[in-house]
């Protein structure tokens, strides 16, 4: 099961120069929780609600004066398309993130894939999972044919 | 399943008055999404979250100094009883759109169940079946293994057996080959054998002798 496809394909995205301010206007207006910050066509790591509420009013950086790319980390954390699904959960636990933007062979954004994703999918793996043992009715619950009645001599 | 078991009892608060500023500071420092806003007897109020700050305050020019809790937080609280069934509470989570909700008891704030802290815990019970799964599995290739060694055995000692009921029976046919022989050897009267060394002892006996 390559992960491209299974990411989400309409990606919101932010250019690594525009500000936080104008982050977080796209976020409160598309109604999403991160955008992904691209260079080109290349992600360059992504910024969450969190990163913006926290470098803007706990450590009092300038909404206006900091591009996205300022306060990102150093490493971003991405998987090629054709990378398996379960490696995603794996990446994700690793490195302590929920969203992963997804690349092909050029480096260039395809996708994301988040944590509420992988997490659908795997809920969707254990009902059919439930189904099948559910259906498989255990030994002492068979159904039994009813017994014949003993003939009488 | 029941809620009590499945809410954390440490829950970040701030007052209605307390700045932008202050809540993302406890958001930081307590490592949490959100912080439920009390009044000044300590009842829950609303809750604020980190997306509520991104989007209620730096989205909006003014100075961030200037906004209370009182004026971005979501309320009324969507709420649960700590002995509500669990799955209760996650069907309100859905139709209220929300992933925490915050946990009463008496009135009194005392926790709040978090999807993420769902998730976590459903997924160690998950951990559980699957080891227990995984254990399951081994110990019935394990137990396939002594029955395959036991059916090896059993081969093994059953080929065994009739080899040693064909030695038997080749043992037993030479024998009876031999003791044959043996009886026609005795049974025969002397020189009439057509033994060459019989008919030579034979012919070296005194025939009158008998």
């Amino acid at each position: 099961m390559p992960i491209g496809d299974y990411c989400q394909r309409d990606v919101h995205s932010i250019d690594a120069h525009e500000t936080l301010r104008a982050a977080a206007v796209r976020m409160a207006e598309e109604g999403v929780g991160s955008l992904v910050v691209l260079q080109g066509r290349q992600p360059r790591g992504i910024l969450t609600d969190r990163d913006v509420s926290l470098r803007v009013l706990r450590d009092g950086l300038d909404p206006d004066a900091t591009a996205v790319l300022d306060v990102l980390g150093r490493d971003p954390v991405m998987m090629h398309e054709t990378s398996p699904l379960r490696a995603a959960a794996a990446l994700m636990r690793r490195a302590s993130v929920r969203r992963i933007p997804i690349v092909n062979a050029k480096e260039e954004l395809v996708g994301v894939i988040a944590f509420d994703d992988v997490l659908r999918l795997v809920a969707s793996e254990l009902a059919g999972l439930a189904e099948a043992v559910a259906s498989q009715a255990p030994p002492g619950r068979a159904p039994v044919e009813p017994a014949a009645a003993p003939e009488v001599e | 399943m029941r809620t009590r078991d499945y809410y954390r009892t440490e829950v970040v608060t701030a007052p209605v008055e307390a700045s932008a500023a202050e809540l993302a500071e406890r958001m930081g420092e307590f490592a949490v999404g959100c912080v439920v806003i009390v009044d000044e007897k300590g009842n829950p109020v609303g809750i604020v979250t980190d997306r509520d700050l991104t989007c209620r305050v730096v989205a909006r020019s003014g100075s961030p100094d200037k906004v209370r809790a009182a004026e971005i937080m979501s309320h009324p609280l969507v709420t649960a009883s700590s002995e509500e069934a669990v799955e209760q509470v996650v069907d309100r989570m859905r139709t209220a759109g929300v992933r925490r909700v915050v946990v009463l008891r008496d009135g009194r704030l005392s926790g709040l169940v978090t999807v993420d802290d769902l998730v976590v815990e459903l997924g160690r019970e998950l951990d559980d079946i699957g080891e227990a799964t995984r254990r399951a599995v081994e110990s019935g290739r394990r137990r396939g293994h002594r029955e395959r060694r036991r059916a090896d055995m059993e081969d093994t000692l059953s080929e065994l057996r009739s080899s040693v009921e064909r030695a038997g029976r080749d043992v037993a046919d030479f024998l009876s080959r031999e003791f044959e022989s043996l009886r026609e050897r005795v049974r025969r009267p002397s020189g009439s054998s057509s033994d060459e060394t019989a008919k030579a002892s034979g012919q070296e006996r005194p025939k009158g002798r008998s």
